[in-house]
């Protein structure tokens, strides 16, 4: 049973009471029993000592009808019973009997208080007297000249009575003192329960998180202390609390402001923790906490780590993930947290670096091959000169052709390294300003003219004269030069090039058609990275340096606008570039206004033209 | 189990249950990315991504072992009942189509490796087959979605698709054989390509199965082979 500190501190009162009142009684009772006894057997002495006085000096004849008025007359004086008896033991008077009763009582010689009794002490029994039907106290003393005894008695009764009494008021007086512990227990703990429960009041708001509730210390008792310490605690809570909460919203903030994503799971393998870029990564949605990480992400990998980390092992893996965006390259590193209590995945994607490797390996791969094929035509045909080939024209001729022609090819890829370079490196100063694509294309339309007839090859151009577009004079001659030169070198001989520009939206769009063999889907994405061929022997027996696109690429970015390839029906490929359009308001407003912070970078500018031109 | 057998306590049934649903959602993972993989390797005719899907599949003939074993256990330790032993019998019933899906996919690696090893020039495989890959791929994952979220929903769009996966796959059967007869395909190259269609199509019949499951799962009602409404 569940007792409240009142009712406890309540019942205790009243036990002791009623134990100390118990205990109060009985000795009392033993006590005042024990000197009654002794002042009654006191009284009994002293009346058995007078009586033989009075009877010492008697000189009538021994006999019971003398003798018993003797008896009467004393026991009425001593309002005890007094009995006499004779040295024999024979009764001779008796102040309760009369004398014809005497004959037919008992010798008693042999009786307890006789057989003790002396002249000056009295012989003591306690015994029920069949005589008188009661309990009766006995005391007696020899006669002088041992004539016979005398003896008193007085019946015990009286003293029962006495005690009974005695109880009564014990009894009376403890449910009295009972009564009063009750009262004044329930005062006291009423008082003290009232101080109680205002610090229990003020302890359960506190744990219920209520800081602002203030707690009294109203004494300077216990209580007042109990008061004091849990105002403190209280202060001291809320400190802490506002110090975790800080914390947490520090932690929250760098979690989320992490470039990597992070996942935190508990020993149950339950999510407990994902930033932003764990739910872009892993396309996560919706609530997380406490559902099972493979329920969140069904990646085994994951979990397989997260096992690891869990047996106390840090742990980095690869993986490889098919996200709507593409096949992403995931570092994983899964770390525990703490004695078996977690783990913590911290997630890379590694994606763009590994693929920026890729190309730069592949670059300078692609670099030295380039470069190397060239190089060795003309060492082999300058030795085979100088071998002797020198003397006759006819041969030398040719062998120094080879050499011109590798020695074109080599200077060709230099420079457009070292423009594609330029234009990664933001040292392409460019201006931006409107521009007429019709007078651009006739500048095309007059560098192309050579390659043309060369392939007889017919350019046909079809854009209307007034559309305008924001670019760089140059750097969009080179483009549309590089996509031309293309369609003319891979498309049939004697075909058709088609070069034309259109409103589109905000937009120009300039499409360059041929009626090549057309690109294959697989190809059409990386047509546009440096070195990519769809065909290497072909074209490097074009003379292309498998740069042209990427410069188109680089420069059509740096412009900010758009460039891609589309296949042709029935054959062939389109080129299409598409670059902010001018209208006739932003004509009159942005009349020559400046390029688009590149041409900050204050480097130095480069004729393209010119040299496409040349090429 | 003697009824004297110790009494384990409903956390370690929790967490036994638990255990379950997660290598099951882990094998489910595996075979999805097992798709991604052999298809990616047949579209680039890419060997050593072939074979790679094989390797992967050992992980996931390892899972329906031990999740066979796992429900076994579970089965005999603990007699559940309800939704429990429903999730049990289920479990064991989508293993195997998951197991099933699996291999199909280390048979796609391997027709991978097989057109690795031809030299037809400028072959592009039928486009149909990305997509059917795609479409097969999400009916996967949007079927262990279901079964994560008890989203039948989700679960009957599943079963919906599998009709879109089987007119792709006739799609992609009879252009390429009219392709083979056309000559502009070589009958190598083109069988192949209809092996792949076949493989994917029946990679959707076991995706669909796994999609019945959660239903059933979920509603404790059976919709494989419905009557047919003539």
């Amino acid at each position: 049973m569940q007792l409240g500190v009142r009712a406890k501190f309540f019942i205790v009162t009243v036990l002791i009471v009623v134990a100390v009142d118990f205990a109060a009684g009985v000795y009392l009772q033993v006590k005042l029993k024990a000197d009654h006894e002794a002042r009654i057997e006191d009284e009994l002495s002293r009346h058995a000592r007078a009586s033989r006085e009075f009877l010492g000096p008697l000189d009538a004849p021994w006999a019971p009808e003398l003798i018993d008025p003797w008896a009467d007359r004393l026991g009425a004086a001593m309002d005890t019973r007094v009995t006499i008896i004779d040295a024999e033991g024979l009764v001779l008077g008796d102040s309760n009997l009369e004398v014809r009763e005497l004959a037919s009582l008992e010798n008693h010689a042999d009786r307890p208080e006789v057989r003790s009794a002396q002249p000056d002490r009295c012989g003591l029994s306690t015994r029920y007297s069949e005589t008188l039907n009661t309990e009766m106290l006995y005391c007696a003393v020899v006669l002088e000249g041992e004539r016979g005894y005398v003896r008193v008695a007085t019946p015990l009764r009286d003293l029962d009575e006495t005690f009974e009494r005695l109880r009564l008021v014990l009894v009376f007086a403890g449910l009295l003192a009972v009564a009063l512990a009750i009262g004044a227990g329930s005062v006291a703990s009423r008082l003290m329960y009232g101080r109680l429960r205002a610090l229990m009041e003020a302890a359960q708001a506190v744990a219920e998180g209520d800081q602002s509730r203030e707690i009294p210390v109203t004494s300077s008792d216990e209580f007042g202390g109990l008061a004091g310490s849990l105002s403190r605690v209280s202060k001291e809570l809320e400190r802490t609390v506002k110090e975790l909460t800080s914390e947490r919203d520090l932690f929250e903030a760098v979690l989320q402001s992490m470039e990597e994503a992070v996942l935190a799971v508990d020993a149950d393998r339950r999510v407990v923790a994902v930033n932003r870029s764990a739910r872009d990564l892993l396309s996560i949605t919706g609530k997380v906490q406490g559902r099972l990480l493979l329920e969140v992400v069904r990646i085994p990998q994951l979990s397989d780590a997260v096992d690891t980390a869990l047996r106390g092992e840090s742990r980095s893996i690869d993986v490889n993930l098919e996200t709507r965006s593409g096949l992403h390259h995931l570092l994983v590193r899964a770390t525990p947290r703490g004695e078996g209590s977690g783990a913590v995945l911290v997630i890379h994607d590694v994606t763009e670096v590994r693929r920026l490797e890729t190309v730069r390996r592949d670059f300078v791969a692609n670099v030295s091959h380039e470069l190397r094929t060239p190089v060795s035509i003309i060492q082999a045909n300058t030795e085979t000169l100088l071998a002797g080939a020198l003397d006759e024209p006819a041969q030398a001729r040719r062998f120094l052709d080879a050499v011109r022609r590798n020695a074109e090819r080599l200077g060709q890829l230099i420079s457009d390294l070292l423009d594609i370079s330029r234009i990664e490196a933001g040292k392409y100063a460019i201006e931006m300003r409107p521009l007429s694509v019709a007078s651009v294309a006739r500048s095309v339309n007059k560098a192309v003219a050579e390659a043309c007839r060369r392939r007889g090859v017919v350019l046909e151009v079809d854009i209307e004269p007034e559309l305008q577009v924001r670019a760089d004079a140059g750097a969009l001659e080179q483009v549309l030069i590089n996509l031309v030169e293309n369609a003319v070198k891979y498309g049939p001989e004697g075909g058709l090039v088609e070069l034309a520009a259109r409103e589109d939206g905000a937009a120009v769009r300039i499409e360059v058609r041929d009626e090549g063999p057309g690109i294959a889907p697989d190809h059409r994405k990386r047509v546009f990275e440096r070195f990519y061929r769809v065909d290497p022997g072909r074209s490097r027996h074009m003379g292309g340096t498998g740069l042209g696109l990427a410069i188109v690429k680089n420069l059509t970015d740096v412009m900010g606008g758009d460039v891609g390839v589309t296949p042709r029906e029935p054959t062939g490929s389109i080129f299409w570039l598409s670059l902010g359009r001018v209208t006739e308001d932003d004509n009159s407003t942005h009349q020559a206004s400046g390029g688009n912070g590149q041409s900050s970078g204050g480097g130095e500018e480069i004729n393209i033209v010119q040299k496409a031109a040349q090429g | 189990m003697s009824e004297s057998a110790p009494r384990q306590t409903p956390r370690d049934y929790e967490s036994e249950l638990r255990g379950l649903k997660t290598s099951l959602l882990a094998m489910g993972g595996r075979v999805e990315q097992m798709i991604g993989q052999g298809t990616r390797a047949l579209l680039h005719r890419d060997a050593v991504g072939g074979a790679e899907v094989r390797k992967a599949d050992k992980a996931v003939n390892d899972a329906e072992k031990d999740i066979d074993g796992m429900v076994l256990r579970i089965l005999a330790q603990r007699q559940p009942m309800g939704s429990d032993l429903r999730l049990l019998t289920r479990a064991l019933k989508m293993v195997t189509d998951i197991e099933r899906i699996g291999d199909l996919a280390v048979n796609l690696g391997k027709l991978a490796i097989d057109l690795s090893e031809l030299t037809t020039p400028e072959m592009t495989v039928h486009p149909a087959i990305e997509r059917m890959a795609e479409t097969v791929r999400s009916m996967i994952a949007d079927a262990l979605d279901a079964f994560v979220e008890g989203d039948t929903e989700l679960a009957r769009k599943v079963i919906a698709r599998d009709d879109e996966v089987d007119e792709l796959h006739d799609q992609v059967f009879e252009e390429v054989l009219l392709g083979m007869m056309g000559k502009s395909m070589g009958v190598a190259v083109g069988i192949r390509v209809q092996e792949a269609g076949r493989l994917l199509e029946r990679m959707g019949d076991h995706a669909t199965n796994l999609a019945e499951q959660v239903v059933f799962l979920v509603h404790a009602e059976d919709i494989r082979h419905p009557p047919r409404e003539d």
